[in-house]
């Protein structure tokens, strides 16, 4: 049982979802209300990674984010430090995987909010700051709940891109689902097995968290 | 402190707008037209939630839209109450929250207190204060539509339709609400809607829509008498509709007695409001007869003289006939629609002396209403 894998996870799993809620948000009331050309673009654009292979994406992010590109020389020469094989630049590639998982649910769950409703937060003299505290945000809590379990879950599971960008440095960028492949390539199959058991029984008690929360709510 | 909303829209589409009008504080204005005539617009241009292409609106002082300056306030820079078709309540929020949540102008302190106060106001009390929109009937979701309008102390009271949603019951039930109400807020209070026996019972001042524009606008009791605006008024029975004052009650035989502005007096069922009281009521003119002399043994109560003003003949068997109340025709204006050939048969043509009758149950419940 690889307990640094776990908490690299873990840590990244949050990271992740902490940088999508705010992204999350903006873009979601922005896809769901705006109207703009290249609209239908943009909604392509960010579905791309549903369909891309991981390791096709985390190839493309691997050159893009690497020592040569312009990117990862400003990230370096700001931070010191390179983006590819290291922990901040599994943290980039798994927001970027994780955009639509994050992204969709939320922009459905705006686009459910009754227009009549807002108009009438307009007409009680709410700010946009007030109307996204108190009513948005609280109408499109289950969305936007589901949205962060996806890319949560998601991101525990990830494998490909995390290879391809962040190889397998224990501690760095080892996450458990590298390690489980890690342990299985020698031929350790109790600790993969331990660790596989482990990471369905995290996914399947986040789901179901999610799901009791969005169904209470909504039996009220 | 408030004053005059005065509304001027105009565009060429996609929905047509042309009209002008203005309310005075204290008056009650319906919008009547037919569904797709642009009234929800009005409304909504008025509220800021929708800019059409060229307008002025402004309220007291205040300026919300003028396209000539670019000026165009958002919703929450206007003071306007909008009371929406389907209420758009905040269905994660409480009878109270509701309320609450347009009081922003206020110190979190009060809003509690105040949003209570309203709420009590409109009938809504505290066990229902507590509960969520879906929780509430229909009637209680309206008060609280109200209450919210209301509760940001607006300058303009809008009202989208607001009995569609009600069955008959409840809409009988909340209309005189609505109707004392909008004449204690002292606020101009526009009224949309495309039901007239709402409107008779609560505006002052009709404006009548037909397609973006104003096809006639006036005192309701004018508008509503002008039978040539009977295409558009006319989806119900066309009628006069009077003031009349309460000059008492005869409890024996469950009558009211009224008293027309020329002093005709007139003759009702029994009307829950007390002596002195204004009323407006509505006669259709399918209800009132027309006779060439006094008819004294017949059972009908209400034997007016009148003076015939005006006859339109139709192409079918009837004909309408305008009369106005009076020896010399120097009341009221009064429709009554009878068969063409009976107007050959009286000889009718205008100023002809004829007594109109009208029967005292043909003035029904919904005919009548109270005014404060």
């Amino acid at each position: 049982m690889d307990w640094t894998a776990l908490r690299l996870s873990l840590t990244l799993g949050l990271w992740t979802i902490a940088i999508l809620l705010p992204i999350g948000i903006v873009v979601g009331q922005w896809l769901a209300w705006g109207r703009f050309r290249g609209k239908a673009l943009a909604e392509a654009m960010l579905a791309l990674p549903l369909v891309l292979p991981p390791t096709v994406l985390g190839y493309y992010l691997l050159v893009s984010l690497g020592a040569h590109s312009p990117l990862g020389q400003a990230f370096e020469s700001l931070f010191g430090q390179g983006l590819v094989f290291s922990f901040s630049g599994l943290v980039v590639a798994s927001v970027l995987v994780n955009l639509p998982f994050a992204i969709q649910p939320m922009q459905r769950a705006f686009e459910a909010i009754p227009s009549e409703v807002r108009e009438a937060a307009a007409c009680c003299g709410m700010s946009r700051w007030r109307m996204l505290i108190h009513i948005d945000l609280p109408l499109a809590w289950p969305g936007i709940l589901t949205a962060m379990v996806l890319s949560f879950t998601h991101t525990l599971g990830e494998f490909g891109v995390v290879l391809m960008v962040g190889g397998s440095i224990p501690g760095e960028t080892k996450t458990i689902a590298v390690a489980i492949y890690d342990r299985v390539q020698a031929f350790d199959d109790g600790a993969a097995g331990t660790m596989a058991a482990l990471l369905l029984a995290l996914s399947f008690a986040t789901i179901g968290v999610s799901y009791a929360l969005t169904n209470r709510r909504q039996g009220r | 402190m408030s004053g005059e909303l005065k509304v001027s829209l105009h565009q060429t589409g996609p929905i047509p707008l042309k009209l002008d009008f203005a309310c005075q504080p204290g008056e009650v204005l319906a919008l009547f037209g037919p569904s797709g005539s642009g009234k929800s617009t009005v409304l909504r241009a008025i509220a800021g939630l929708y800019q059409p292409e060229e307008g002025r609106v402004s309220c007291a002082e205040a300026c919300w839209q003028d396209s000539a300056r670019s000026i165009f306030l958002k919703p929450q820079q206007r003071q306007v109450g909008l009371v929406f078709q389907n209420y758009a309540l905040f269905p994660h929020m409480t009878a109270l929250g509701n309320v609450m949540a347009a009081m922003g102008h206020l110190p979190q302190s009060e809003r509690g207190k105040r949003a209570a106060n309203l709420l009590s106001r409109m009938g809504l009390m505290n066990e229902a204060q507590d509960r969520r929109p879906s929780a509430l009937s229909g009637g209680q979701q309206q008060r609280v539509a109200v209450a919210r309008a209301l509760a940001r102390d607006p300058q303009v009271l809008l009202l989208d339709e607001p009995f569609s949603a009600l069955d008959a019951l409840r809409k009988n039930e909340l209309l005189p609400f609505i109707a004392k109400l909008a004449r204690e807020v002292k606020i101009p209070v526009i009224y949309v809607s495309h039901a007239m026996d709402e409107v008779l019972r609560l505006a002052d001042t009709l404006v009548l829509l037909e397609q973006g524009r104003v096809a006639a606008s006036g005192p309701l009791e004018e508008v509503l008498s002008d039978i040539r605006l009977k295409p558009l008024t006319g989806r119900y029975d066309a009628g006069s509709v009077m003031h009349a004052v309460i000059e008492g009650h005869d409890e024996a035989y469950q009558l009211t007695h009224l008293n027309l502005k020329d002093g005709t007096r007139l003759k009702v069922g029994r009307v829950d409001a007390p002596k002195g009281s204004q009323v407006r009521l509505r006669i259709h003119a399918r209800d009132v007869g027309l006779a060439l002399t006094p008819p004294w043994d017949i059972s009908i109560q209400n034997i007016l003289p009148c003076m015939v003003a005006e006859i339109s003949q139709s192409e079918s068997h009837l004909a309408d006939v305008l009369l106005k109340t009076g020896e010399n025709g120097e009341g009221s204006p009064l429709w009554s629609q009878v068969t063409r050939f009976s107007v050959a048969q009286l000889g009718l043509r205008p100023s002809s002396r004829v007594y109109a009758m009208i029967k005292a149950m043909s003035i029904a419940r919904s005919d009548l209403a109270e005014l404060s």
